[in-house]
């Protein structure tokens, strides 16, 4: 299975999913003006890692925007991420938020609300 | 109003930092939302309050690139519509203005008056049974946007569905109040 990378642009997120160290990250800004062709391809690949996943799976998050369609995107990458744990993988995610950004932080809390894998609140610099 | 100088002075009056009119396309989204970004920073908006003028900015302007009424020559989905950005004497105001349908209108009046109707706990008790069903529609939305708006103001969404002289057309206005503080205080 081979990495995907894909660079970051002005509406849609860069994103970096290694099979191999389980080692995935999304940053940037994630406003797609069509949400659905865009994550495709993440949710593609997702289907294909959770059913062999590495040992251990860490996802980095650290957005500056994002809108509301991304968002329900998100929520079906950390259900995915519940099969990959499901299938012995210790998986961990990181949403890393600007200590001033509220919003952000609330975020984070309801993702840790609506999904059973460990999301620790990464407070930047802190 | 005659001159550059006289809009200027005339902007300035009223408070009016930015304002844009005209057709929307992703690209103009991409830039109207920068501008925004670039001219609150300067202004020396904290974060917090940036990221709400700003998160409102992308809800609206993208309901009204995938909902607006287009009213484009021969077939061509033109979408139009106005955003102001305003300094208020409690924080900043959003307006925007587009073109809706009337089938559209017959939803939004009843969504929205429904959503202002709530308290900050179930608005969030809303968005999240929202995130949760993951429904998302062909455009990519799910219905949490308008609920995300009212969450980063944190109060009711001014909105008013008029007619125009086209019976098929109704004009949409959303005057979205984002106070940098307490009303209270900034009365004294």
């Amino acid at each position: 299975m081979n990495k995907l990378e894909l660079l970051p642009t002005a509406t849609t997120p860069g994103v970096t999913l290694d099979p191999v160290s389980g080692q995935f990250s999304f940053w940037g800004r994630s406003l797609p003006d069509n949400s659905h062709e865009f994550f495709k391809q993440i949710h593609d690949w997702l289907a294909e890692y959770v059913s062999k996943p590495a040992e251990g799976t860490e996802l980095a998050f650290r957005l500056e925007y994002f809108n509301t369609s991304s968002t329900a995107h998100f929520l079906k990458v950390f259900k995915k991420l519940e099969t990959a744990s499901q299938n012995g993988s210790q998986v961990q995610v990181r949403w890393i938020y600007d200590p001033e950004d509220e919003d952000m932080r609330e975020a984070g809390e309801d993702f840790q609300t609506l999904t059973s894998i460990r999301i620790v609140l990464d407070a930047e610099g802190n | 109003m005659s001159s550059p100088k006289d809009l200027q002075t005339f902007m300035a009056s009223q408070g009016i930092l930015f304002s844009f009119s005209g057709e929307l396309s992703a690209d103009i989204i991409t830039s109207i939302l920068h501008l925004l970004d670039n001219k609150l920073k300067l202004k020396g908006v904290g974060i917090r309050r940036k990221k709400n003028i700003v998160n409102i900015a992308i809800e609206c302007l993208q309901n009204i690139h995938y909902h607006g009424l287009g009213l484009g020559e021969e077939g061509r989905r033109q979408v139009n519509c106005m955003v102001t950005l305003v300094r208020s004497a409690v924080g900043y105001e959003l307006w925007f203005a587009n073109h809706i349908g009337v089938e559209d209108a017959t939803v939004l009046h009843p969504r929205l008056t429904f959503l202002n109707s709530l308290s900050t706990d179930q608005l969030h008790e809303e968005y999240l049974t929202v995130l949760n069903r993951g429904v998302l529609s062909p455009k990519g939305g799910g219905g949490l946007g308008l609920i995300r708006i009212l969450r980063e103001a944190g109060q009711p969404i001014l909105f008013e569905i008029t007619p125009t002289s086209v019976p098929e057309v109704l004009d949409l206005s959303l005057k979205i109040a984002i106070p940098v503080m307490s009303p209270a205080l900034a009365v004294a």
